[in-house]
């Protein structure tokens, strides 16, 4: 329940009366409370509907009455030599205080009808009452038009200036009142005067006095009269006035059902273009939809695609590694088939040549010869070794370069790269073979020489002696046996060394091929969700 | 107070009779206006806005210039309309009309039902609710100055206010006017 004083504020706050901090404190319990709310809208819409309420026209004549009024009632007093002027004798005079007022007032009064009776006998006595008709115009109000103008046909007002009849019981009466007070101060007057002076003929003065009754009574028939026709007139207009509004009405209604019409015929035309429209909108939509759906059938199939890709490319890894071990598996089987096969035959080379050795002792020098010669055909069989070993680098080297190509060429290539790897790899195992096979033969051709000329020399080594042999004998055995093994040793560390690089090659590429594919189904998955959204 | 009304003032006080044209001029219509919604028909609006000038006229020297013009002429007009409605039920003379429809229809078109039953429910408020309500909403007089021209606290000025505002509300919603 809101209480009188909080309802006062509120409404204080409608009339804009509070204080800022009034105001929100209102504001707030507005905001909050829908009593207070629900009595702020009641005062708000009053305000409205009496703010709604267009101000009147006054009356034209308003004025002009009032400024005749002002004009007659500061003139009348400067004829007796008295100019009014509004008075600064009643400062402090309330409105509240209506017997000095009065009192006030009654002195005007008495003042101005003392005034108008002077004015009265001098114009009896000049002659100048009553007025010629040329005299007459004034625009002192109602005085003048009483007592100085006689009434006419012409003073019923028609046409235009028709609105002023509404004012004229009002003006006349105000004239009237003026004027019987000036004319019983005038008489007042005009007895003063005769019994002071005592020199007017007492029978023309009454004669004169009854003409003067005469016209004031013509006067207020003729005022009756006027007052009568200014009724009717105004009658007749209003009934003029309200047909003239009546037909306006009517015209405005049918131009407005007109307009009416007008208008809910463009509005149809405007929805059934509009409708054509959303029709055009939702077809384009639908073939949008269809489009979309064939995007996203032909992402699913890529996708699966992308899938079976991915198995073949693991499935295709687990082979290219499964002969990437055997050839490795092979390649190391024939080195060191190879390798035990080359020094065994280098042994028996050595053994057969201290035998032979021990038997041409004549001939040392030869046989050192042959020793050289022989030393320099294993020199360079261990160089052809290099030579492999080096081809085998340059193997790996090339495996290594073709698995940086087929990282870049990708997993179509591969196999045939390896595939081609591997024959070349193939090649030159065959190569080595032929050459071993070559320095077998060179071996036997150089055994055979060695028979025959062991066979020679054996008459000319015959004063060496078996310990110089045997000595030199060990220092040989001792020498290959060394060359050999270093030799086994370094083939063999070579051998771990390419089977560890391909390894490490083998598992990277299989790394790479997988991330490269994973980066490939994370854009494929983006590219299905943000094609998804448009589809829905 | 508007400048234009000191120097008018200043002028009818020096015996310039048509500077109180302007005065007339620039206040007949919200006085007869005033008068309209206290009394019920124009003429006698008229009449109560006709002594409302010359009341003015002659008491212009008793205005103080540091005051504005129009709450004081608003002043005279409130209690000029009050006592027309004393007489009129003193003398019992003419009775106040509610302004007829078909007069209105002639005049004006747009918001004749409003101004009609508004007019209707004022006629129907007490002299000093309507006075308030006059006050307020068709002379745009704020509560310091409807308590100076009433002759009452600004408190007393809220409270009636209200309580006018409440009855006034409840006869325009039995008209329809206002949705309760």
């Amino acid at each position: 329940m809101i209480d009188e004083r909080t309802a006062h504020d509120i409404q204080a706050e409608v009339d804009g009366e509070n204080t800022p901090d009034t105001s929100r404190r209102v504001q707030d319990l507005i905001a909050r409370d829908p009593e207070a709310a629900a009595l702020y809208e009641q005062l708000r819409t009053l305000a409205a509907r009496l703010a709604a309420v267009s101000p009147e026209a006054p009356p034209e004549v308003l004025r002009s009455t009032v400024m005749g009024a002002v004009a007659w009632r500061s003139k009348a007093p400067e004829k007796s030599g008295a100019p009014h002027q509004p008075s600064r004798s009643v400062q402090g005079t309330s409105m509240r205080e209506p017997k000095r007022e009065g009192a006030m007032k009654g002195k005007y009064v008495i003042a101005g009808l003392i005034a108008a009776g002077a004015a009265g006998v001098i114009l009896w006595v000049g002659g100048i009452f009553p007025p010629r008709n040329d005299e007459a115009a004034g625009t002192i109000g109602a005085v003048k038009k009483h007592h100085v103008e006689q009434i006419a046909e012409g003073d019923v007002v028609l046409g235009a200036k028709a609105a002023d009849a509404d004012w004229v019981p009002f003006a006349d009466f105000l004239g009237d009142a003026g004027a019987l007070g000036a004319a019983s101060s005038r008489l007042d007057a005009i007895n003063k005067t005769l019994a002071a002076k005592d020199t007017f003929d007492a029978k023309t003065l009454a004669a004169k006095l009854n003409a003067i009754d005469a016209i004031l009574e013509a006067r207020a028939a003729q005022l009756q009269a006027r007052t009568l026709e200014s009724l009717r007139l105004q009658a007749k207009q209003l009934e003029s006035a309200i047909q003239a509004k009546s037909d306006l009405a009517s015209k405005r209604l049918d131009s407005k059902q007109l307009e009416a019409k007008q208008l809910d015929s463009k509005r149809l035309e405007a929805m059934r273009l509009e409708a054509k429209e959303l029709g055009a909108k939702l077809q384009a939509r639908d073939a949008d939809v269809v489009g979309v759906h064939t995007q996203l059938a032909a992402l699913t199939r890529e996708l699966a695609a992308a899938s079976d890709l991915d198995a073949r490319t693991l499935v295709l890894a687990a082979k290219l590694d499964a002969r990437n071990d055997a050839s490795l598996g092979v390649i190391s089987a024939a080195l060191a088939a190879r390798d035990v096969d080359l020094a065994a035959r280098v042994l028996a080379a050595r053994d057969a040549y201290i035998e032979s050795a021990f038997a041409p002792q004549a001939d040392l020098v030869g046989a050192r010869t042959e020793l050289a010669a022989i030393s320099q055909t294993l020199e360079a069989s261990s160089r052809l070794d290099a030579k492999s070993l080096g081809s085998m680098n340059a193997l790996c080297a090339k495996l290594q370069a073709r698995s940086a190509e087929l990282e870049q060429r990708g997993l179509v290539g591969m196999r045939d790269q390896l595939a081609a790897a591997a024959r070349d790899f193939d090649a030159l195992i065959g190569m080595k073979a032929n050459v071993d096979l070559a320095s077998s033969s060179k071996l036997g051709s150089i055994k055979n020489d060695l028979g025959v000329k062991t066979l020679d020399a054996s008459t000319r080594l015959a004063a060496f002696s078996r310990s110089d042999i045997g000595s030199f004998a060990q220092t040989l055995g001792a020498r290959d046996a060394a060359f050999g093994a270093k030799t086994l040793a370094a083939m063999n560390t070579e051998l771990a060394n390419l089977n560890q690089v391909l390894q490490q090659r083998a598992l990277q590429l299989e790394a790479k091929q997988l991330e490269a594919m994973q980066t490939q189904l994370g854009s494929v998955n983006q590219t299905l969700q943000a094609r998804t959204p448009d589809a829905q | 107070m508007k400048a234009e009304d000191a120097e008018l003032v200043r002028a009818c006080l020096g015996g310039d009779v048509e500077a109180f044209g302007g005065l007339v001029e620039r206040y007949e219509r919200p006085v007869f206006n005033a008068a309209l919604r206290m009394l019920g028909n124009r003429e006698d609006a008229a009449d109560v806005s006709q002594t409302v000038f010359l009341r003015a006229w002659e008491k212009l020297a008793t205005y103080d210039p540091e005051r504005r013009f129009y709450s004081w002429i608003y002043r005279i007009a409130i209690h000029e309309a009050l006592r027309a409605l004393d007489r009129r039920r003193v003398h019992d003379e003419v009775p106040a009309d509610a302004p007829s429809r078909e007069r209105d229809a002639g005049e004006r078109v747009a918001d004749l039902e409003l101004a009609v039953v508004v007019q209707k429910a004022l006629l129907l408020m007490s002299a000093n609710d309507r006075a308030v309500i006059v006050m307020r909403h068709f002379l745009d007089a704020s509560y310091r100055e409807m308590a100076d021209a009433l002759g009452v606290p600004e408190k007393t000025v809220k409270s009636r206010l209200f309580t006018a505002r409440m009855r006034l509300r409840g006869l325009l919603e039995a008209e329809g006017v206002l949705g309760s």
